[in-house]
């Protein structure tokens, strides 16, 4: 039957180089930056975590709380505030705490020490609970075990991985096999009993914590390992080594990839985006975005200093903050913030559920909120779940939004000046892009002259302003230049009458003059291009 | 030489004047539709052809409004109003008809006519003929009244010889026992355009040119035939009348009882789009013939000083014009594609805008309740008055119609827009073989002759079901935007000049092209015309766009647009693509262009940084983009092969900027998609390159052969085949000319030659339209254009010569092969579809005629009877109406009769049944369609609600 009106297709012109892809523009979306300096003595941040998400059955609620390890103290901050919650220094005078890491239920934080002393502080109190000292050389590594919550491991400059058991004061497995300074390494995830720890030796070696003894399996690398960090998956390993990060297949047993992105050594892993994204860090001050199918590079983001450590925190499984800290002993949070309407849509949501479930009351009194007067005769019946009924509430009956601009209705209706002059006073973020769109439906329409014609001194100055900036586009010369010479077929005799105008078409000239100079030299550019190409396949020629 | 000529005041006899019944064969009818001289060994046919442009008449509703009646030139047809259905086709085998209308008397009869003058008499709810007669003249209309005297019916019709007629018959079968009879009431040189008959013929209003006649029987109390006398009043209109309708006051209405006479209101609709409202015309033209009784004999008046009111909304001539019912509204239509009606009381207008295409005919149903809208594409839309809602809509085939009448008679094919003839782009869908896809024009009005509209929309047919499945927009268009430029000229849209579609049937390419009209670059205009032409060249828009199947939506989904495919690199303008193809292999499509390059496209799965792109709706699928996967600049002819260094560049550019040669380079695939033959030819010169399809680079260049223009390129199995002004055949494998028979070919008319390969039937048909002269002795002298013709020939690799040749009397504007069928299928200038297949053994062809009746006598007892009547009939004629295939088909009869326990099968289900096999004409055996047609009747009807 009778046709629908559609809105006018967009001209969509050819796009130019280097425009922000939709990943990178996410990236840096992440705004509102927080730079501190957590040891007031500008000791540089070598650590941060942040623990995995508290599996369900633990009855404490999240508190959402990451470690930053600087100088000789941790800094425990608030995911929500950003604002640091707790200090723990009671580390030796001399001593510089290395990996502060929280337990998941966020009762206890372990670090260690340059001392080879291992403490483990109740988060709360901040008191003392253990203190290991076993390790003869520095500790670098403390991590917590992924599902048990009284076990843990560390790694040391002795060139030995420890597992601990929190009750006890003894190690309760010791492996030895590295032949340098072990600075990494974790528990590789979903229980597989496995521990993967990187070494200055050049080696990544995976441990079996149920046998013992020698490494299972052994990657060899062409410089220090400084970080690793096991996939989700628990079937790949990533480590840092040098300006390089492996992708280590521990099924096939093979290095899968290298990325060789940075200029510098990289110095942390952090995965992001729910594992599909890996961001790495490093001294030469950049972190890198990942794709973790591909290993391709997304994005990046710059830092004016060296990174030491670097964490993506995450809420409700999105990222939240990028925790960056840098060889300054400065702190940097970049957060994407989530919008108020989100959270407010997100509280609605919540009220809603409260009022259908019959707990408003509930509600109202936790949220300390007062209603108007209104309200219970707003709200009648809408509580009603009797009968086994489920509440349809239909969709908005306004029908479809007209999404036809002013100067679409002018134009169906054979107002082509009129349409002209609307999208030429549009004050639109895409006026530009549907200035042109007018243009060629007037084209196609053959009513480009009747829009131009019939104008006064004052209408006809948009017009002018807007040849005069759109002539360098060399996309859409052909319009620009039809338009122009309409312009000046229609008002050639009508020059000089006018100094406004006689203004507008000098400036026009002018920038005519700097295109076509513009061009030229575009001319000899590529005549000498053509030259040397040409000169180089005789010489190829002559060579054969 | 019979009576239709004879002037009125004559006395006649008129018994013997008409042969009642009398023709016994088909011999007398002069309209072959084609002459084929067959070979001994003939195995190929044409089947019956679907489709044609419903006749200009205003469809008829049948008084119940359960039925509408609607005529193309081969076959009346009856459609259900509720279903859109085809119920039942009316036809005879090489007669055209030209007018029908309704018996008065019997609802269930209809009168058709035709060319020759043969009028039928036919009973459409059992489609049989009830009585023939042959009044031996050109019949253009004719109107149906009871005659009150008698109670039955009186034929007026319009006739056409030398000039023009209206003669009133009376046309009665044996049964009835009276004689047939015939009067003349009306004679003028111009043509007549319109008449209407009203009040059982006491009024007969006549519209010609720039006049309208009103026509009043006298002597009302004498109710004989040879008695009808008519005085006629005529009064002049400014400009020429495009329509008009009477509507007969009823007398309650005004109040009073109108005892003097009856009171006539007369719309008039002129070229201009100005309806005039004469109110009670009669009265006022009597009040003028007294108020001048001294001028006498002046019978004409102006039609000022009837002062008509004058309602002016259409900008372009009104195509329409009706009274509603009650007569308070009047309902008009044109070009302008906006259906208003008028309040006439308080001028109120309302407007249902965006039909699309331009309004042909309105017609009001006899209750009211509904209007039947003939639109100027080939469909007709039944609406609901109230809330001007589609009830019902009928849609042929929209292809592009080349009416020769639109020519000035006489004049040379020469002279005729270079375009209109050019092929028009059609493909059969690999994955659903009976389906055909087309580009049809928007809109292509009767009256208007302004050259060729360009093909905006895919139209997709179902040949087997003879429906249409669907229609969509494959370029901008003018559906809701004006159609007409502030000048007055028609805003072309772009014109879809190929489409292919990918061998898997997922895919779609189509290219179309957009050029400014000439009015439109006058600012530019210096005077030279081929600056003019080439700047104009230079703003011509190209895009290549590639379509996906949306199953969930079913239509085509825009993937990718490619602008300006081609390039002329020197002078940065956009070259014209002048072939596409399709790998029949792979999903690509190979196109080549004015700037003699070959480019190959193929899909790629889209991704962002390395990462699949997938889309939100398809679930897990990548989302796909089109680009160009290779191209190659093919060398010009000569110099590969005199020079082989870039000297041809320096001249290339000259001849660019002075003007173009006209090129021929057309691109093809062999048939495992291995090997591409590029032809690169000009009016002069020519070369065929073979290409390794994976590459894109040459193997070997043909430059042994005389390979100017060439028309149409092939590859059958290892044979290239080529059409310049004779048909090549190149062994590939061989490396040799292994044939050459020379065609006759005017040189204007070789791009209008179609080649179409069949690789399941080893063979390949050629159709060369030509123009051949009229037969002198049927048409008089006035009638003296040239008659298109089209030669078809089938070849094989085996023989020497054409397996089969035939000449069809029109032109073939598009010819290809069919997917799942050894045959081809064409589309002519009348929008006909035909198919071509070779003929299949007696025993294979049974079953299809077998099953047809089979589940008919089972299910419905009407159809049974009918199959009865007919052999009831059978020594009379073979050639009563047989109830087309798809009428039995469409199930929806069946459905109208069935009893409620009856079970219900749908249309479709029939049509699984009948068309399982998939190609054209391939049916299973006969047991097996009847296991599945008695297994859809017969079951229980519990699982068929189900």
């Amino acid at each position: 039957m009778a046709a629908e009106v559609l809105p006018l297709q967009a001209v969509k012109l050819p796009k130019g180089p280097a425009t922000a892809s939709a990943e990178q523009n996410y990236w840096n979306s992440f705004t509102s930056p927080l730079q501190l300096d957590p040891s007031q003595q500008s000791s540089p941040v070598t650590y941060i975590s942040f623990p995995a998400a508290a599996p369900s059955n633990l009855t404490v609620s999240p508190q959402e709380l990451f470690a930053v390890t600087t100088g000789s103290r941790v800094q425990i901050f608030s995911s929500k505030t950003r604002k640091p919650v707790k200090t723990i220094n009671r580390f030796g005078v001399d001593d510089i705490a290395h990996s502060g890491n929280i337990r998941r239920d966020g009762r206890i934080l372990v670090a260690g020490g340059d001392s080879g002393a291992i403490q483990a502080f109740d988060v709360n109190s901040r008191a003392i609970l253990k203190t290991w000292k076993e390790h003869k050389q520095s500790v670098w590594r403390t991590e917590w075990h992924p599902t048990n919550l009284t076990e843990l491991m560390s790694c040391s400059d002795d060139r030995t991985v420890r597992l601990w058991d929190l009750p006890s004061d003894k190690s309760t497995m010791t492996l030895n096999g590295h032949q340098d300074y072990v600075r990494c390494g974790t528990y590789m995830p979903a229980q597989s009993g496995l521990i993967v720890s990187g070494s200055y030796d050049q080696t990544v070696r995976l441990w079996d914590s149920r046998v013992g003894g020698n490494a299972v399996m052994i990657f060899k690398h062409a410089a220090a390992v400084e970080a690793v960090l096991p996939m989700p998956s628990g079937t790949a390993v990533l480590a840092a080594s040098d300006n390089t990060v492996s992708v280590l297949d521990i099924v096939a047993a093979k290095p899968v990839q290298v990325l060789r992105n940075h200029q510098k050594t990289v110095t942390s892993l952090s995965l992001a985006s729910n594992g599909s994204r890996l961001l790495t860090g490093g001294l030469d001050g950049h972190v890198k975005v990942f794709e973790t199918s591909a290993w391709n590079v997304v994005g990046q983001l710059k830092y004016p200093s060296p990174i030491l450590s670097l964490s993506v925190i995450s809420s409700n499984n999105e990222d939240k903050h990028i925790a960056v800290g840098l060889q300054s002993g400065i702190l940097s949070l970049r957060t994407r913030l989530s919008g108020q309407q989100k959270a407010l849509a997100r509280e609605r949501e919540k009220e809603m559920k409260a009022l259908m479930e019959g707990r408003i009351e509930e509600y109202d009194r936790a949220k300390k909120r007062k209603r108007g007067k209104g309200w219970e005769k707003r709200i009648r019946g809408k509580d009603f779940t009797g009968e086994g009924a489920d509440i349809v509430i239909e969709g908005n009956a306004r029908g479809r939004v007209n999404k036809n601009r002013p100067w679409g209705h002018a134009l169906r209706w054979g107002q082509y000046g009129k349409a002209l002059d609307l999208v030429l006073e549009s004050k639109d973020g895409d006026a530009r892009p549907q200035t042109i769109t007018v243009l060629t439906a007037l084209t196609h329409r053959s009513a480009l002259r009747t829009a131009l014609s019939n104008r006064d001194e004052v209408t006809l100055q948009p017009i002018l302003r807007w040849l005069i900036r759109n002539v360098p586009d060399c996309r859409i010369t052909r319009l620009v230049t039809d338009v122009a010479l309409q312009v000046l077929d229609l008002y050639a005799d009508q020059l000089g009458r006018s100094p406004e105008v006689d203004m507008l078409v000098e400036q026009l000239m002018q920038r005519v003059k700097v295109v076509v100079e513009a061009s030229q030299v575009a001319w000899n550019v590529m005549g000498m291009v053509n030259m040397l190409s040409v000169g180089a396949e005789a010489g190829d020629a002559a060579l054969e | 030489m019979n009576e239709s000529t004879s002037i009125p005041e004559q006395d006649q006899s008129t018994v013997d004047a008409h042969k009642q019944e009398i023709i016994k064969t088909e011999g007398a009818v002069k309209a072959k539709p084609k002459k084929s001289k067959k070979k001994a060994g003939s195995r190929w046919s044409w089947s019956p052809s679907i489709g044609g442009w419903f006749l200009s008449q205003d469809p008829v509703f049948t008084s119940d409004e359960k039925y509408l009646l609607l005529s193309s030139p081969k076959a009346l047809h009856v459609y259900a109003t509720d279903t859109s259905t085809l119920l039942r086709t009316l036809s005879k085998p090489s007669s055209f008809i030209s007018a029908y209308a309704v018996s008065a008397t019997n609802p269930n009869h209809v009168y058709t006519a035709n060319e020759t003058g043969l009028i039928t008499l036919w009973d459409w709810t059992e489609g049989k003929t009830v009585g023939r007669w042959d009044i031996g003249s050109n019949v253009r209309n004719i109107s149906v009244v009871r005659d009150p005297a008698t109670d039955l019916d009186l034929v007026y019709s319009h006739e056409s010889s030398s000039s023009h007629f209206v003669h009133v018959h009376a046309l009665r079968t044996r049964e009835q026992g009276a004689p047939t009879e015939l009067k003349p009431i009306f004679k003028r040189k111009a043509p007549i355009s319109g008449m209407q008959v009203l009040l059982d013929g006491k009024i007969v209003v006549i519209a010609i040119q720039k006049s309208v006649l009103i026509g009043k029987r006298t002597k009302l109390g004498k109710t004989a035939l040879q008695d009808y006398e008519y005085v006629w009043r005529e009064f002049q209109t400014a400009k020429r009348v495009t329509t008009f309708d009477a509507h007969v006051r009823t007398a309650d209405a005004e109040g009073k009882t109108s005892g003097e006479g009856d009171h006539i209101d007369l719309a008039v609709g002129d070229q201009d789009g100005v309806i005039s409202l004469f109110e009670d015309i009669l009265s006022s033209l009597n009040r003028i013939e007294k108020g001048r009784k001294d001028a006498s004999k002046a019978d004409t008046a102006d039609a000022e000083l009837l002062r008509p009111k004058r309602l002016h909304w259409h900008r372009q001539a009104v195509a329409s014009v009706k009274w509603s019912r009650d007569g308070n509204y009047l309902i008009s239509g044109g070009a302008e594609t906006v259906l208003v009606l008028w309040q006439l009381s308080t001028g109120k207008q309302q407007h249902l805008p965006h039909l699309t295409a331009a309004i042909e005919n309105i017609v009001v149903s006899p209750s009211g309740a509904s209007y039947s809208v003939t639109l100027a594409n080939n469909s007709v839309v039944v609406l609901s008055t109230t809330e001007l809602e589609a009830k019902m809509n009928i849609i042929g085939v929209q292809s592009r119609r080349v009416d020769m009448e639109q020519f000035p008679r006489g004049s040379e094919p020469s002279k005729y827009p270079s375009d209109i003839f050019a092929p028009v782009p059609m493909v059969v869908n690999p994955a659903k073989p009976s389906q055909v896809l087309f580009t049809v024009p928007s809109s292509q009005p009767r009256h208007e002759n302004a050259g060729r509209r360009p093909e905006p929309y895919l139209q997709t047919f179902d040949v087997a079901t003879q429906h249409n499945v669907s229609r969509q927009a494959l370029t901008r268009n003018n559906a809701t935007d004006p159609n007409m430029s502030p000048e007055g000229k028609r805003i072309d849209e772009p014109n879809v000049t190929f489409i292919q579609l990918s061998s898997d049937g997922k895919w779609l390419a189509t290219v179309d092209e957009w050029t400014p009209p000439r009015s439109y670059m006058a600012f530019l205009d210096e005077g030279t015309p081929e600056f003019h032409e080439q700047e104009r060249d230079f703003r011509r828009e190209i895009y290549l766009k590639f379509w996906q199947w949306d199953e969930k939506s079913s239509q085509w989904v825009l993937e990718s647009r490619i602008d300006n495919p081609h390039l002329l690199e020197d002078v940065g303008a956009n070259a014209r693509i002048l072939d596409v193809v399709a790998d029949p292999s792979g999903t690509g499509f190979a196109t080549i262009g004015e700037d003699r390059s070959l480019r190959i496209w193929r899909p790629k799965t889209r991704t962002r940084a390395g990462v699949t792109v997938r889309g939100a709706d398809k679930k897990g699928e990548g989302l796909v983009t089109w680009s160009l996967h290779r191209s190659l600049q093919l060398p010009q002819s000569l110099d590969a092969l005199h020079t082989e260094q870039s000297e041809p560049e320096q001249s290339e550019h000259t001849s660019l900027l002075s003007h173009r040669r006209p090129q021929h380079n057309h691109v093809a695939f062999s048939s495992d998609g291995s090997l591409i033959a590029a032809a690169v030819s000009d009016t002069e010169t020519g070369v065929i390159h073979i290409l390794d399809a994976a590459t894109a680079t040459i193997r070997r260049s043909i430059t042994e052969l005389s390979l100017a223009r060439v028309s149409a390129l092939g590859i059958l199995h290892t044979n290239l085949l080529i059409i310049t002004d004779s048909l090549l055949i190149w062994d590939l494998v061989a490396d040799e000319l292994i044939r050459c028979i020379p065609l006759s070919i005017s040189p204007s008319l070789s791009p209008v030659i179609h080649l179409s390969i069949n690789p399941s039937s080893n063979s390949f048909a050629l159709a060369q339209p030509h123009f051949e002269l009229n037969a002198t002795s049927t048409v008089k002298e006035a009638q003296r254009y040239m008659k298109p013709a089209t030669s078809v020939s089938v070849y094989n690799l085996t023989e020497e010569k054409a397996v089969w040749e035939t000449t069809v009397s029109s032109f073939i504007l598009a010819l290809v092969c069919e997917k799942q069928g050894r045959g081809f299928v064409g589309l002519d200038q009348n929008c006909c579809i035909r198919v071509l297949e070779p003929e299949v053994s007696s025993a294979a062809a049974l079953p299809a005629a077998g099953a047809e009746e089979v589940p008919v006598e089972a299910a419905a007892g009407v159809e049974k009877m009918e199959v009865e009547e007919e052999l009831e009939e059978s020594e009379e004629e073979n050639e009563t109406a047989v109830p087309g295939l798809e009428s039995l088909l469409s199930g929806e009869s069946l459905l109208l009769h069935a009893e409620n326990d009856k079970p219900v099968v749908r249309p479709e289900q029939l049509q699984e049944v009948f068309y399982a096999g998939g190609g054209l004409g391939m049916l299973p055996p006969v047991r097996e369609l009847f296991d599945r047609v008695v297994g859809l009747y017969a079951r229980k009807p519990r699982t068929v609600v189900a």
